[in-house]
């Protein structure tokens, strides 16, 4: 134990000057562990492939973290938890997130509980994500989507027990984490076991400010086992157990109680080995949400009137996806998924005089689907890939209860259930000009169901706007054209890689102001209705700069830009503004080092007067970090610091809601041991 | 183990001889509340869809039976709801019996403007066939929260009474709301009164926020007036309403209460 305070401390207080010595080791050279995998984007950013690498050598990086460093994602915190990811700005219903293909759908009204919530990086493996129509969305949509592929056990491994215990510490909110992980890798049988523990008290903004109402707690397990029936078939089951008490959410008026989810699936593995069919996987999950707000801890003025609003979301489906191999050069990937999802959140208000009442904010509504994925690749020459990928999907939407159709008639009339047939299909083209020079051009359709919360949504406030939303069962499929152009260039030192898009939206779906109907959450503005609003378009582009500067020097840069507006020229909200990551990376002596420049541009290009957001300044902050795997034996100690905004800057950014200032300076000392 | 048989055989007997004392309903829903003899031997009972009667618009049943216990199908048979407070005595509104076959019953309707109390006694005064007999009712007060009725001076000077004959058990969302309004042209007359323009603003007073979608109540004869009433949420609700005749207001913000 004194060996290890004093290995934690030797980190602690090594000085962060990048050094220029030339001691030849390659990175993690000294971690072979099993718990370590990289984080896979699924497009051909290998600049932020490499710096995603690095942020989880730790082995303890959370996962808002990572998603908040790759480009094209965009988080919006509420808190000091669960922020919510968005892709080029699409989200919640525009995009798909998923945990190994499996649907879960929040079962907050406030989004309180994204699905990434539920990922912990000792249960993650990799994050993939796409940023337009693609066969990895798991069923079509118009924005991308978000899978978080969770590590399976593995069969017949080096070691065969193997695992990591851990705890974390960062400063700024007395947050701990502590962690563990265990693996067993035998001939015919594997299994992992981790769990995490993470706290925080209320977080301080610069200056000391303390942020009231940021504070958490959860716990998270997660199992998992592999079994071996033969060379080609083998058997999974999974399980994770995530709850979370005691949240605060500052830019919200009301905090959460209890956020609690079971996640379960059982699926079948077949591997193809040589063969043309070269693999197939089948499986069945369930998933259960159970979610709590709270104003209990709320100072009696911010109350006025106490309220219950629990929530709750279960989804079922399946997925079939293969693989076939027509030739060497020709692969035909497809899936039929389907799944049904049931989503109730209701709310109960306390009156200082009078009875309590009781109203569903999502009268018990359902979403069935059942949807064909299909990717077709063929590589035609040398130099030039085809890839056709569609979706065909069905879609039924209905209230499956006899009160939530009664109060839902209230307001919005007429027969709530309905039915949609989805198709999206893109053409995607990548062509080698040279060996430094790569073209890719992506085109496609794509379009998708509204979300219960939009088909259905009874007097859901919205803090961003200060409105209450009710839903709308008469909307048209929302749909997009979009257009993807990627450069990428690789020549010495050098990797540039450029992309720029273009979504063109139809019927696009936003609230639209109801200037007869009466507010019903005390003091909002005024009350919307999801509508069609017509055209929208949303466009940008991220460039990613890579240099190997020296063998032990690495500069990435990582820059994003997206502009959006509607038919009628305002702004479209949530879309984040210019933001540039530069980050220098280097090691020595098996300390590797990292400073960082987070920059985001002002956001003037907004809409007050249609989806009430205001401009956001501008913000950089530093961060740097150091880390080191000290062999002890067999074992290895995994000890990192970082300190993130240095410079103690006060700021948030434009995705925050309520413009929440973000944490001041934060220590964060991590130490593990692997074994 | 003989203890055990003991409490069970116990239980049992007590739950049985429950089941006796309990008023069973005579027709399926109906509870049986009065009763009395006519001089020619036909008994008149009174029934009602509730265990008791309460304050606001009440549907009442009456069964006239003979000494063989056949029911009588032709009747002639008016009521007269009474007041007695002591110093003075008065009726209130009424839709007078009419024999419907599928209950056997004749079904009517008393608007109760008050509850029986120290302030005063109801009685039905029923004539059957000319034969008058007096039927002791007990009225409660309306369940907390609900206010069913509301008796008010209009502009013209004439005193109104609105009662809500529907919803009677509200739910969220949209109800069927019906209102039945008379007026007082003596003591004893409460005649329906027809040809209002009625409007309506539902509100919960404890958030004071109202709702979307409602329909004002249009005119259907006899004093009757239908609308729908959209309940966003359970808890208090006040419906606000408004009276005029060829225009000119009678009557503002005459409210109704009801809580569920």
């Amino acid at each position: 134990m004194i060996r290890l305070t004093n290995f934690f401390w030797g980190i602690f207080l090594f000085p962060f000057a990048v050094s220029a010595q030339h001691v030849p080791m390659p990175a993690d050279s000294n971690l072979k562990n099993v718990l370590l995998h990289e984080v896979v984007v699924l497009r051909q950013q290998g600049v932020s492939e490499a710096d995603q690498q690095e942020h989880r050598a730790g082995l303890q990086a959370q996962t808002d973290n990572l998603l908040a460093d790759i480009p094209g994602v965009q988080l919006v915190r509420r808190g000091n938890y669960a922020w919510e990811p968005t892709i080029r700005s699409l989200n919640a219903g525009q995009i798909n997130v998923t945990i190994d293909g499996m649907h879960i759908f929040g079962a907050c009204t406030d989004r309180m509980d994204p699905v990434s919530s539920y990922i912990e990086p000792n249960n993650l493996k990799s994050i993939a994500v796409s940023l337009g129509p693609d066969y990895g969305n798991h069923g079509g949509t118009v924005g991308g989507g978000i899978n978080f592929k969770l590590n399976t056990p593995q069969l017949r491994s080096l070691s065969r027990v193997s695992g990591m215990v851990g705890t974390g510490y960062e400063s700024n909110a007395q947050g701990v984490q502590t962690l563990a992980s265990m693996a067993y890798s035998g001939e015919r049988f594997a299994l992992n076991a981790n769990g995490i523990f993470r706290r925080a008290a209320n977080y301080q903004a610069a200056g000391g400010e303390e942020v009231l109402f940021s504070q958490y707690r959860k716990w998270n397990v997660a199992l998992s086992g592999r079994y071996q029936l033969d060379r080609r078939h083998s058997l999974e089951a999974s399980y994770i157990q995530d709850e979370g008490r005691d949240i605060g959410y500052p830019a919200l008026s009301m905090d959460v109680a209890f956020a609690n989810a079971k996640i379960g699936s059982l699926s079948h593995h077949y591997h193809g080995h040589e063969g043309r069919l070269a693999h197939v996987e089948t499986k069945l999950y369930y998933n259960f949400i159970d979610h709590a707000m709270d104003d209990t801890k709320r100072p009696a003025e911010q109350v006025p009137m106490h309220m219950d609003m629990p929530g709750k979301s279960w989804t079922g489906g399946f997925y079939s996806e293969t693989s076939y191999h027509l030739h060497a050069k020709h692969v035909l990937n497809a899936r039929i998924s389907g799944y049904r999802n049931r989503l109730t959140a209701d709310m109960t208000m306390y009156p200082h005089s009078g009875a309590p009442m009781y109203m569903y904010t999502i009268p018990d509504a359902q979403r069935s689907f059942l949807g064909l994925d299909v990717s077709d690749h063929i590589c035609i020459t040398d130099r030039l890939d085809l890839a056709v990928n569609g979706t065909l999907s069905y879609n039924s939407s209905i209230i499956y209860s006899e009160a939530g159709k009664a109060q839902l008639s209230g307001v919005v009339p007429g027969n709530p259930d309905r039915e949609d047939f989805l198709w999206s299909a893109n053409l995607k083209t990548y062509y080698r000009f040279s060996p430094a020079w790569q073209l890719s051009v992506n085109v496609g359709k794509t379009m998708r169901v509204a979300s219960l919360q939009e088909y259905y949504a009874f007097y859901i406030f919205n803090r961003l706007d200060g409105f209450d939303y009710i839903g709308n069962a008469q909307l048209a499929d929302e749909r997009a054209v979009n257009t993807n152009l990627g450069l990428t260039f690789q020549r010495g030192i050098f990797r540039v890689e450029a992309t720029g898009f273009g979504y063109f939206f139809s019927d696009y779906i936003a609230g639209r102001i109801l200037p007869d109907y009466n507010v019903m959450t005390i003091g909002a503005n005024g009350v919307k209705q999801y509508q069609n609003i017509g055209k929208a378009t949303l466009y940008g582009g991220e460039l990613a700069v890579g240099m190997q500067l020296s063998e032990q020097v690495r500069f990435s840069s990582v820059n994003t830009y997206t502009r959006g507006q509607d038919a009628d020229g305002y702004a479209l909200p949530l879309v984040s503004p210019f933001q540039s990551i530069n980050t220098v990376f280097t090691h020595v002596r098996g300390y590797h080092f990292h400073a960082e420049m987070e920059t985001a541009a002002a956001q003037r290009h907004v809409s007050f007067e249609r989806y009430g957001e205001t401009e956001t300044p501008s913000s950089t902050v530093f961060n740097v970090g150091v880390r080191k795997v000290f062999a002890i034996g067999k074992m290895g100690l995994n000890t990192a610091l970082r300190v993130e905004n240095v410079f103690d800057r006060y700021y948030h950014r434009h995705l925050d809601i309520m413009k929440i200032a973000r944490p001041g300076r934060n220590v964060v000392m991590q130490v593990a041991v692997e074994f | 183990m003989n203890k055990i048989l003991t409490v069970l055989i116990l239980v049992g007997c007590s739950a049985l001889s429950c089941k006796k004392e309990h008023t069973e309903p005579i027709e399926s829903g109906l509870n049986q509340l009065a009763e009395a003899s006519i001089p020619d031997g036909r008994k008149v009972i009174l029934l009602a869809d509730k265990e008791q009667l309460r304050v606001g618009y009440q549907a009442i049943y009456l069964r006239i039976e003979d000494a063989s216990g056949k029911t009588d199908k032709q009747a002639d048979v008016k009521v007269t709801p009474m007041m007695d407070m002591h110093t003075m005595q008065h009726s209130s509104p009424v839709e007078q019996p009419v024999y419907v076959a599928s209950q056997d019953v004749y079904a009517g309707a008393v608007v109760f403007t008050m509850s029986s109390g120290e302030m005063g006694t109801w009685k039905l005064a029923v004539e059957v066939d000319g034969h008058p007999v007096d039927l002791d009712v007990t009225v409660a007060e309306a369940a907390a929260g609900n206010r069913p009725v509301s008796t008010f001076v209009g502009t013209d000077g004439t005193s109104y009474t609105i009662a809500l004959v529907q919803p009677q058990v509200p739910k969220t969302g949209m109800n069927d709301l019906e209102v039945l309004i008379s007026s007082r042209t003596d003591m004893h007359h409460f005649p329906p009164v027809n040809g209002l323009e009625v409007t309506f603003e539902p509100e919960m007073p404890s958030m004071g926020h109202g709702s979307p979608n409602n329909i004002d109540p249009t005119g259907n004869g006899n004093g009757r007036y239908r609308g729908k009433a959209n309940f966003t949420m359970t808890g208090d609700w006040r419906l606000h309403f408004t009276l005029k005749r060829n225009g000119e207001t009678i009557a503002e913000d005459v409210y109704l209460d009801i809580v569920f």
